[in-house]
């Protein structure tokens, strides 16, 4: 058989760090799908090889147009080296040398952006996905939202209509921020659905980057944010796949791929045209189910319009109070 | 390849940006590719330094 | 009916693939229920709920894919299920692939398609360059459709084309047809022997139109974005595009559209004019008549009279300034006549709504000598739209620019933009509507009907006021552009829209409607 010698594209800086950090170990390939690998570490930990332009946490892109399951199977062993990844069997290797470094973790601030355009993106986004093929937990979109959808009554699956309220019940604890009722009604959540990510833990997911990412804007006003996400991505070791317990733990630090930090990132900008394209490119990519990350943003975007405005009314007050006049002393 | 021999071959076009091209010149039989094009993330700036580091290791 | 559960260990599948996978399996005859899943716990309290649990969960671990079915054996037996599992999932593998394979770089894109001698570019403005300046050290010739490029970047980038022998049309270059094949947004015309530069993506369209109406062809049809004949970049694509159309053997007829040049750049264009070996026509909306005869180049007064001249004088035929109509004036009066009696007294009132930037240009050229005109696109600062006194007197938009296409499609491929003006602008006090239509690639599927279905509404609102609307349209397009001239031609009409031939026609008629009105008060 004839060597496969590819070449990365892009390194997320998660994996370039682990490799700093451990320049040579083997890796067993756990699944493979047409579009991308998985390679297991240190027994519970995966690496992801994608031949989409789209990159994960611990993600390495590369240049392969031939589907991966045509020279790889799972249970196959790789060394990994801090600048190449070569299959023991001698099938494939991967060079990184030209390779770009991506950065995991979302680094948006949300602070600068307006609640009036998160507002108004967020009901866009609700439109747009209304419109989309109701799979998944997408049927919900309407009873989570509050919204009636008048255009065409929605066709529901056995897996969202068993979860329905308790979706219902965790979105309306968080949202109030009634946040230790929302980890225990989480339990209800992870591992629930199908896919190898189970739909609810996409959900989940999306909830958990908007979370990190709040947290990271506007340090120490939402402090129980790391206990939420640890809570989650700890439980998810034993309650669902290892692949997505993995996206959970990554979720958990505000670690997303790179579509999904696109979206969220059209999302908070003014009048953003590029919304419906960085939306389809999430349902379009990855073998995660993009409508229920995007149910799961939706649902989270609404914490974030009622965050946004308690900061921005906390200012106006803070303003108010100091500008009131002062007593000039000695008069 | 100069203007004047553009216009003595076939036209084969690489598209990057607005799928819609790519449909319209694909619908009138020109050969065209679209390329996957996205921002690319992250600096190069900062690229560099993490390569840097990372030949760094390979060296020690 | 029994109980079945089939377990794949540790296999991985995306949850619409496997949702879709349920689908077909409940299809199944003799399948009763069928719950696909990871066997989380969740998941088997769900197939518990369903009574589709049976001895085998207890081995499942969330790594699991099982598939749980109560089945009529006498029908079909569990191996089938997991067949038809199999069979389904090798289907939608093989879909999968369908799509054709997207490299994901330019340098890829190259290695995939050999001989590749073009690249389209239209990825948002502060990324183009860098992309720009890759296909050219490649040796590719670039249309830059994006915006937003600086003006350093372009003048750099048409250097390195210039000294390539390539060309870099752009920015924001929205109009080309190279080797007869439509690029962006052009129209579907004939191949012939007139070639075109062209710095104004709608003007392009409408002379490559018009020429097409006249039975003649084109060869080439390059365009330079808008900026190329400011003093800064001194016209360098025009140039470049001029001398090949010069040196090309299947051009005969060259034809130079732009907005009036930098007088520099103007200058350094005549000088080739005046030695080109072959006839070239000049529009440079509302430029220097004198200075183009002197070269013995051929001055235009609109793009239609651009492309009529370019026919005739290709023909070796004598030729005037077209001024006129096609229709006989006696026509036109009628026209006028019924027009104006339709009106209330009180409605005077222009509303041009553009989808064209050189279309609405063109319009305000001509109505601006005798109508006072508020525009976005003003031909004097104190007729910006922002000054219209009282939200009340002529208005001539186009709702390309910039303020009105802020994180929407433009409206030639959205209509939706117009549609919102036509309510929000057109009132009681309005007496004439003036739209363009602009057919051919790039463009929505049915400019003309959304045209229509805006006027219908108008008109139904007006008429509770016991009023009506005159409504004048010219429709850039041809017979080979897939939302065809004539259907389009026709739908407008059905709405009671009256459709001229050309955009400079439709201009005229609508400033001898408004000076009648001016009259009769």
């Amino acid at each position: 058989m004839s060597k496969k010698e590819l070449n990365a594209i892009t390194l997320a800086d998660d994996l370039v760090e682990l490799l700093r950090e451990h320049p040579s170990q083997t890796a067993l390939v756990h699944s493979v799908y047409p579009h991308a690998v998985n390679l297991l570490i240190r027994e519970d930990e995966l690496i992801t090889l994608t031949s989409q332009d789209d990159i994960p946490p611990m993600g390495l892109m590369v240049n392969c147009s031939t589907s991966f399951t045509e020279f790889l199977s799972a249970g196959d062993k790789v060394i990994l080296e801090t600048d190449q990844l070569t299959a023991v069997n001698g099938s494939f290797t991967v060079d990184f040398r030209d390779a770009k470094v991506w950065k995991a973790r979302s680094l948006l601030n949300l602070d600068r952006f307006s609640t009036e355009d998160v507002t108004q993106n967020r009901h866009n986004l609700i439109r747009w996905l209304a419109q989309q093929p109701a799979e998944g937990l997408l049927p919900l979109l309407p009873r989570l939202t509050h919204l009636s959808m008048s255009s065409k009554p929605v066709v529901d699956n056995i897996y969202s209509r068993y979860i329905a309220d308790d979706l219902d019940a965790f979105t309306t604890a968080i949202n109030t921020s009634a946040w230790e009722q929302a980890s225990v009604l989480a339990d209800r959540l992870i591992g629930f659905g199908m896919g190898s990510t189970p739909s609810c833990d996409d959900f989940l997911a999306a909830y958990m980057i908007v979370l990190a990412i709040a947290d990271a804007s506007y340090p120490g006003q939402h402090p129980w944010v790391r206990q939420f996400n640890q809570t989650i991505a700890s439980k998810a070791k034993s309650r669902t796949t290892l692949i997505s317990a993995n996206m959970l733990r990554l979720a958990a630090d505000g670690k997303t791929s790179r579509s999904h930090q696109q979206l969220i990132q059209t999302c908070l900008f003014k009048n953003s045209g590029q919304l419906e394209y960085s939306a389809s490119q999430v349902m379009r990519h990855g073998a995660t189910s993009g409508g229920d990350f995007l149910l799961g943003l939706i649902c989270a975007f609404e914490w974030v319009q009622n965050t946004m405005t308690d900061i921005s009314k906390e200012g106006e007050r803070a303003w108010v109070e100091n500008n009131q006049p002062q007593p000039v002393p000695g008069i | 390849m100069s203007l004047n021999d553009l216009f003595k071959q076939e036209l084969k076009v690489v598209n990057l940006g607005l799928k819609s091209f790519h449909n319209d010149l694909k619908s009138q039989g020109v050969t065209v590719v679209q390329v996957n094009w996205k921002p690319k993330a992250g600096g190069k700036k900062n690229m560099l330094n993490l390569l840097s580091k990372l030949n760094k290791v390979k060296q020690s | 009916m029994t109980l079945h559960t089939s377990i794949k260990r540790n296999a991985y599948y995306d949850s619409v693939t496997l949702m879709l996978l349920s689908r077909e399996l409940q299809k199944l005859e003799g399948v009763e229920d069928v719950l696909v899943g990871m066997g989380t716990d969740l998941n088997l309290d769900l197939a518990k709920d369903l009574g589709l649990a049976s001895g085998e969960f207890d081995t499942l671990t969330p790594n699991d894919l099982f598939i749980a079915a109560k089945i009529d054996e006498a029908q079909i037996s569990m191996k089938q299920v997991e067949d038809a599992f199999i069979e389904q999932l090798n289907k939608s593998a093989e879909s999968d692939g369908d799509e054709d394979y997207q490299p994901p770089s330019l340098r890829s894109a190259v290695q995939a398609l050999p001989g590749a001698n073009m690249v389209l570019v239209s990825v948002p403005g502060q990324f183009a360059a860098a992309e720009v300046e890759e296909a050219l050290d490649a040796g590719l010739h670039v249309m830059l459709f994006s915006d937003n490029v600086s003006v350093e970047d372009e003048l750099r980038l048409k250097q390195k084309a210039v000294e390539k022998g390539l060309l870099m049309m752009g920015p924001d270059c929205g109009t080309a047809i190279i080797n007869g094949k439509p690029l962006c947004f052009a129209n579907a015309v004939r191949r012939g022997r007139i070639g075109v530069v062209g710095a104004s993506g709608t003007g392009t369209q409408e002379v490559t139109v018009q020429v097409h109406k006249l039975g003649e062809g084109l060869s080439q049809v390059i365009g330079t974005g808008g900026r190329d004949l400011k003093e800064q970049i001194g016209g360098l694509m025009m140039i470049q595009g001029f001398e090949s159309l010069i040196a090309d053997p299947e051009t005969d007829l060259i034809v130079l559209i732009s907005k009036p040049p930098a007088p520099l750049v103007a200058e350094k264009i005549y000088q080739i004019a005046k030695t080109s070996p072959k006839p070239v026509v000049i529009d440079f909306i509302g430029g220097d008549r004198a200075a183009i005869e002197a070269v013995g180049a051929i001055p235009c007064i609109s793009l239609e009279d651009a492309a009529q001249k370019a026919v005739k004088a290709l023909h070796g035929e004598a030729f005037d300034d077209f001024t006129g109509f096609s229709l006989p004036e006696d026509y036109i009066n009628c026209i006028v006549d019924t027009s104006v009696a339709k009106l209330k007294s009180d409605q005077t009132e222009l509303r041009a709504l553009f989808t064209g930037g050189t279309l609405a240009d063109e319009a305000m050229k001509v109505l601006g000598v005798h109508h006072e005109i508020y525009s976005n696109i003003p031909l004097s600062p104190e007729m910006a739209i922002e000054n219209l006194p009282g939200g009340r007197g002529h208005i001539c938009l186009d709702l390309g620019e910039d303020q009105f296409t802020r994180g929407r499609p433009h409206p030639m491929i959205d209509p939706q933009t117009r549609t919102e003006f036509f309510e929000s602008h057109v009132d009681e006090k309005t007496a004439v509507i003036l739209v363009d239509v602009v057919l051919g690639f790039g463009s929505y599927l049915d400019p003309a009907g959304a045209v229509a279905d805006s006027v219908r509404e108008i008109r139904q609102r007006l008429s509770k006021q016991g009023k009506d609307v005159v409504v004048i349209a010219s429709v850039c397009g041809t017979d080979l552009d897939s939302q065809d001239l004539n259907k389009s031609i026709e739908s407008l009409e059905a709405a009671g829209i009256i459709v001229l031939p050309s955009n400079a026609q439709a201009v005229r008629l609508t400033d001898r409607v408004l000076q009648r009105i001016k009259k009769g008060a």
